[in-house]
C-alpha cells in the first residue's frame, strides 16, 4: 500500500548550526491518524510545515501522495497542497474577510470548481459539522470552537489524501475540543484522509491510531495507542 | 521532461482578489476612500508637474509668434512701432505702438495683424486684454497707459496667458523719439526675452517634484501600509491553503490595482477641473489658459500606468514576507531598532545649511568662489530626506526615554508604543515634516522674490532718460505730484582726460526736496562739491540754452559727507532751475517718490513720456515676470504637496486606530481605562509629532535663511513668516493629537479581542 506520508532523513535548521529537525522520519497511510507529540521546541511545528511544502528541508525525502515535495519549486509543492493537503491549525487561519462559506469553499475554487458547485459542498458540510446557519457569518462573529469546525471543514471539504494539523484544539476548552477532535478525526476517517495531529494534549493524542515523539529533532520513538 | 503543475485559475484568483477588497472596503471604508482621494492627488500633482514645461512652452510660442520681423533693407519696412514693458505692481504691463506706413495703411493687402488682433489699430485708437480693462476698472490711473480710444480686445491668441495686460496702440510715427523700430509684419521674428530660461523650468519642475515628491513618498508609504497586518495575514492563509507564491501576488494585485487605478481614474478626472479652477482663479498668482494644460489620451494613460504600476511595486513589496514566508505572519515580528546612522543625512543637511546661511549673510548675493546655489539646492535636498529618515530614529530614542521616565501610566504607554513601532510614528509624521520644511524653504524662496520684484526702500528713486523723452514733456516731469526731481547732467568723456563728472542740477527748494535735507547756505546759482572731481578751475557739462557744452567753475564749497553719501553718485551739486539742464540728450531726470506713490508716479510718466524707460532698483519688469512664473508653480505644488501630505497623515492615523484596536481591547480587559487609553494615544502622537516637527521647523527655519541669503539681496529674515511657521508646526501637533483622542478606542470590543 502507498502510504499517504512518507518523510525519511529530514534535517531543517533556520540557522545554520543550529539544527531543527536532524533526520526525521514519518510514514502514514490512507485513513490513519497519527499524533507528532514532543516538548516545545523540539520541532513539531517546523516538522509539519516540512511536511507541507512550506518550509524546504535543507536534506531528506518527504513524499505527500506519492509525489516528492523536495524536488519540486514552490509552484509544485502550491499544487500539493492544493490537491493532496489539509490545513487546521491552532488559531484556525480563516480569512477574517470571508464568511464561513466562503472560507470552507475556497479550497475548491482554488482548483477551478465553479463558485455555485463549491459553496454547495461548502454549504452541505457545513451543514454536516452543524454550522449551517452560521454559514454567513464571519470568523470574527462566531465562537472560537465553531470558527476551529469551519476550519476543519475547510481542511477536507477538497478530500485531500492527508491532514495536517497543529494544535488543533490548543485554544478550546474541553467541551470546544472535544466537538473540534471529532469533528476532525471523523471526517478524516470517513474520507480516508491521513491525518497528522501535531499536540502535546495527552487526549488528542489518545484519539491517534498511533504516536510518535519528537526530541531533539528526531523521531525516537513510535506507539500504538489502540 | 518536467510538466509544470497546473496553476490556480487567473480569473479564480481575479475573482477572489475582487471579493477580498470589497470586504475589505466595506469594512476599512475612510482609509481606503482616503487611499484613492491620496492617489488622486498624487495624480493631479504628476500631471501639473508634467504641464508645468508645456505651460512655459505655450506662453513662450504665442509671444514669439506676436513678435515682429525686422527687415534687412529698410526700404521693406511697413510699419514701425516701439515696444514697451512696463514694471506695474508685480506685474508687467506690455505695450505695442504701430504706426503703419501710408503706403502700408492705403494699400489693398496690409501686413497680417498680430494675433488676437482684428486688425492693427489706427492712430488714437487701440486694443487692450482683457485682463487690462479689468485692471483698468480697479485702478483707473492704469488708463493712462492705453493711447487713444479702446476700440477692441486683443483675443487669447496674441497672450502670453488669459491675465497678460497688453496694450496695441495705433500713433502717428512722429511720435516716436527717434522714428521707432521699422518692421515688415508678426510672426516668428525677433525671439522675445523668454520668460523662463531651459535651466529655470528644469530647477522649477525639480523643486515641484520636491514639494510633492516627498509627501507622496510618504502617502505611498502609508498606503502601502494600510491594513497590510490583516492583509499579510489572509495572503498567508492562502499560501497555505495551495496558492503560489505568483497567485498570491495576483490577488494582492487585484486589490491594490483596484485602489491604485481607482485613484489614478478619479485623478484623471479631477484633473480637468482642478486644471480650470486653478488656471483661471488667479491664486496662484498667475493665470494661464487651460488648454495649455489639457489633458491629453497618452498622458493620462503615461501617468495612470505610472501610477497603478507603482502601486502594484510597492503593494508587492509590503506583501513580500507575508508571501515568502507565510507561516511567519502567524506569529507577530519583532520590530527592527532603526538606526542611529539614519540621522546623519539630516545631521549632515542642516549643518550645511547652517553654514550656508552664516556665510552668506551679508554678502549680499554676491557670488563667492564657488556657486552657492548648487551646494543650497544639495542641501535642501539632503535635508528633506534626512527628515523622513529621521522619523523612525527620532521617535524611538525619545519613545524609549519617556517610557523609562514618564510621570504617568498614560504617558510612559503611550511613548512605549511610540517606541516599539517607529516605523508607524515615521508614516505618521513623514507627509507633515516635509510640508514644515517646505515651507520654510518658500517663505525664503518668496522673500527673495519680493525684493527682486519690488523696491525695498520707503523712497523710490526712478530715473528717465532724456533721449527717450520728447522736448515738451520734458518739463512737465519735474513737476509730477508727490515727487522731488533734479536733473543729472554729464560731462562728455574724451580723450585724453577719460573722466566723467556727473551733476546735479535743481534749484534750493527741489535740492531740498530731492536730498531730503537742507543744503548749508544754499542760494541760486551757487555750486557744492559732492564727490573727488578732476583737476583744472572748470569742468564742461552740457547746459548751454541749445544743451552744448558749457564750462563751469569748479565749485569751493564742499557738501557735508552726510549729505554727499544721498546723492552718490554726483560729483557736483549746482543750485539752478532744474529746466536749464532739460535741453540736452545725454542727461537724466532724477524722480524721489514714496513707495506708497510709485504706481501713480509711473502713470504719469508713461502718460507725459511712453518710451521714456524709466528705471529704478527693484524694478524690472523680466524679473517680475519670471518670478511671477516661478512663484505660482512653487505654490501650487506647495498647496499639492500640503493636500497629499494631510491624506498621508489622516490614512496613517485612521488605520493606526484600527490596527491598534486589538491592543486596545487587551488593555481595556486588564483594567486600564478607556480614558488612560486615550490620554496614552495623544502622548504617543504629540511625542512623536512634536520632536519630528520640532526638528523640522529648525530645519524650515534654517532652510528658508540659507535660501535667503543665498540667492537674495536682503539681508533681514522675515522673522512674522517664520514665526506663523512655528506657530503652525505647534498647531499641527495640536491637531494631531486632537485626531489621535477623537480615533482612540472609547470602548471594548470584544470581537477584536478574537484573533481572526
Amino acid at each position: 500500500m502507498t502510504a499517504a506520508v512518507r518523510a525519511e532523513g529530514v534535517e531543517f535548521a533556520f540557522t545554520p548550526g543550529e539544527p531543527v529537525l536532524c533526520g526525521a522520519a514519518l510514514e502514514v497511510a490512507a485513513g490513519e491518524v497519527v499524533a507528532v507529540r514532543g516538548r516545545s521546541g523540539s520541532g513539531k511545528s517546523t516538522f509539519l510545515l516540512c511536511l507541507a511544502g512550506i518550509l524546504a528541508p535543507q536534506a531528506g525525502r518527504i513524499e505527500i501522495a506519492g509525489r516528492d515535495l523536495t524536488v519540486l519549486d514552490d509552484d509544485g509543492r502550491s499544487a500539493v497542497r492544493r490537491t493532496s493537503l489539509g490545513f487546521v491549525f491552532q488559531f484556525g487561519e480563516l480569512v477574517a474577510e470571508l464568511d464561513l462559506l466562503g472560507n470552507v469553499a475556497l479550497p475548491l475554487e482554488l482548483l477551478g470548481v465553479r463558485r455555485s458547485r463549491a459553496a454547495r459542498h461548502a454549504g452541505a458540510l457545513l451543514d454536516e459539522l452543524g454550522l449551517g446557519p452560521l454559514a454567513r457569518r464571519r470568523p470574527g462573529e462566531v465562537s472560537g470552537g465553531q470558527a476551529q469546525r469551519a476550519a476543519v471543514a475547510r481542511a477536507l471539504v477538497h478530500r485531500p489524501a492527508v491532514v495536517l494539523a497543529d494544535e488543533p484544539t490548543g485554544s478550546l476548552d474541553e467541551e470546544n475540543a472535544a466537538t473540534v477532535l471529532d469533528a476532525l478525526v471523523g471526517l478524516a476517517v470517513r474520507r480516508s484522509a491521513a491525518l497528522v495531529l501535531v499536540t502535546h494534549d495527552d487526549r488528542v493524542a489518545e484519539r491517534a491510531s498511533r504516536s510518535v515523539t519528537l526530541v531533539d529533532g528526531a523521531v525516537t520513538d513510535a506507539w500504538s495507542a489502540r | 521532461m518536467r510538466s509544470r503543475p497546473p496553476g490556480v485559475p487567473v480569473p479564480t484568483l481575479t475573482r477572489l482578489g475582487w471579493r477580498l477588497l470589497r470586504v475589505a472596503a466595506h469594512r476599512r471604508t475612510p482609509s481606503m476612500v482616503l487611499v484613492v482621494l491620496g492617489t488622486a492627488a498624487a495624480v493631479v500633482s504628476a500631471l501639473v508637474g508634467l504641464s508645468v514645461s508645456t505651460v512655459v512652452d505655450a506662453r513662450q510660442a504665442r509671444a514669439e509668434a506676436r513678435s515682429f520681423h525686422i527687415p534687412d533693407d529698410l526700404a521693406d519696412a511697413r510699419m514701425w512701432v516701439a515696444e514697451q514693458y512696463y514694471p506695474w505692481r508685480n506685474r508687467v504691463l506690455v505695450r505695442v505702438d504701430v504706426a503703419l506706413s501710408m503706403d502700408t495703411a492705403l494699400s489693398d493687402a496690409p501686413p497680417p495683424p498680430a494675433p488676437g488682433l482684428p486688425r492693427w489699430p489706427g492712430p488714437g485708437e487701440a486694443f487692450t486684454s482683457p485682463a487690462y480693462a479689468r485692471a483698468v476698472s480697479r485702478h483707473p490711473e492704469l488708463a493712462s497707459y492705453a493711447p487713444g480710444t479702446i476700440v477692441g480686445t486683443v483675443g487669447p491668441a496674441g497672450l502670453r496667458g488669459p491675465d497678460e495686460l497688453v496694450v496695441y496702440g495705433g500713433v502717428d510715427r512722429s511720435a516716436f523719439p527717434h522714428g521707432g523700430l521699422p518692421v515688415t509684419g508678426v510672426g516668428r521674428g525677433f525671439p522675445p526675452t523668454t520668460e523662463l530660461p531651459p535651466g529655470i523650468v528644469a530647477r522649477l519642475v525639480a523643486f515641484f517634484l520636491f514639494c510633492v515628491g516627498l509627501p507622496l513618498c510618504a502617502f505611498l508609504a502609508v498606503a502601502a501600509r494600510v491594513s497590510a497586518r490583516t492583509r499579510s495575514r489572509r495572503l498567508a492563509a492562502l499560501r497555505l491553503l495551495g496558492v503560489p507564491v505568483r497567485g498570491a501576488r495576483q490577488v494582492n494585485a487585484v486589490e491594490v490595482g483596484v485602489l491604485s487605478a481607482a485613484g489614478a481614474l478619479l485623478g484623471v478626472l479631477l484633473y480637468p477641473v482642478v486644471n480650470v479652477v486653478v488656471a483661471g482663479t488667479g491664486a496662484l498668482g498667475v493665470e494661464w489658459f487651460p488648454a495649455d494644460t489639457a489633458l491629453t489620451p497618452g498622458r493620462a494613460a503615461v501617468t495612470v500606468a505610472l501610477t497603478v504600476g507603482l502601486a502594484l511595486v510597492v503593494g508587492a513589496h509590503s506583501v513580500r514576507a507575508a508571501l515568502l514566508s507565510p507561516f511567519a505572519v502567524r506569529r507577530e515580528g519583532r520590530v527592527r531598532r532603526p538606526s542611529t546612522w539614519a540621522l546623519l543625512p539630516l545631521a549632515a543637511g542642516l549643518v550645511v545649511l547652517a553654514v550656508l546661511a552664516y556665510v552668506r549673510h551679508g554678502a549680499h548675493g554676491e557670488t563667492g568662489a564657488i556657486d552657492s546655489s548648487h551646494v543650497l539646492l544639495a542641501a535642501v535636498a539632503l535635508t528633506g530626506i534626512g527628515l523622513l529618515l529621521a522619523a523612525a530614529p527620532l521617535a524611538a530614542r525619545c519613545g524609549e526615554y519617556v517610557a523609562a521616565r514618564g510621570p504617568s501610566l498614560a504617558s510612559r504607554l503611550g511613548a512605549a508604543r511610540a517606541a516599539a513601532d517607529p516605523g508607524g510614528a515615521s508614516r505618521l509624521t513623514a507627509g507633515v515634516l516635509v510640508l514644515v520644511f517646505a515651507s520654510g524653504i518658500l517663505i525664503g524662496v518668496t522673500e527673495v522674490t519680493r525684493t527682486a520684484t519690488r523696491p525695498q526702500r520707503p523712497v523710490v528713486e526712478l530715473s528717465v532718460d532724456l533721449v527717450g523723452v520728447p522736448a515738451r514733456a520734458r518739463a512737465p516731469l519735474l513737476a509730477i505730484p508727490g515727487t522731488a526731481a533734479a536733473v543729472v547732467v554729464r560731462s562728455p568723456i574724451r580723450p585724453p582726460r577719460m573722466v566723467l563728472v556727473r551733476a546735479l542740477v535743481a534749484d534750493c527748494a527741489g535740492l531740498t526736496r530731492y536730498v531730503g535735507a537742507p543744503l548749508p547756505d544754499c542760494r541760486p546759482g551757487r555750486s557744492y562739491a559732492a564727490g573727488p572731481l578732476p583737476p583744472g578751475p572748470t569742468v564742461a557739462l552740457p547746459l548751454g540754452p541749445h544743451g552744448e557744452l558749457t564750462r563751469v567753475p569748479v565749485p569751493a564749497r564742499t557738501l557735508p559727507p552726510d549729505v554727499a553719501a544721498r546723492i552718490r553718485p554726483i560729483h557736483v551739486v549746482l543750485a539752478r532751475p532744474a529746466a536749464a539742464a532739460l535741453r540736452g540728450e545725454y542727461g537724466q531726470v532724477l524722480l524721489r517718490t514714496p513707495r506708497a506713490n510709485l504706481d501713480a508716479t509711473m502713470a504719469t510718466l508713461v502718460a507725459l513720456a511712453p518710451y521714456a524707460d524709466p528705471d529704478a532698483l527693484g524694478l524690472n519688469p523680466a524679473d517680475a515676470a519670471h518670478d511671477r512664473v516661478v512663484l505660482a508653480v512653487v505654490r501650487f505644488g506647495f498647496g499639492l504637496g500640503a493636500l497629499v501630505a494631510f491624506l498621508a497623515f489622516a490614512v496613517a492615523a485612521v488605520d493606526r486606530a484600527a490596527e491598534r484596536r486589538a491592543a486596545d481591547a487587551s488593555l481595556l480587559v486588564l483594567g486600564v481605562s478607556s480614558r488612560t487609553l486615550r490620554r496614552a494615544q495623544v502622548w504617543e502622537v504629540s511625542l512623536v509629532m512634536g520632536v519630528a516637527l520640532a526638528v523640522a521647523a529648525a530645519a524650515g527655519v534654517l532652510g528658508s535663511l540659507a535660501w535667503q541669503f543665498t540667492l537674495g539681496t536682503d539681508q533681514s529674515a522675515d522673522t512674522p513668516a517664520l514665526l506663523v511657521l512655528c506657530a503652525a508646526a505647534a498647531a499641527a501637533v495640536g491637531i494631531g493629537a486632537f485626531v489621535a483622542a477623537a480615533v482612540s478606542t472609547r470602548s471594548l470590543d470584544t470581537a477584536a479581542l478574537r484573533r481572526d
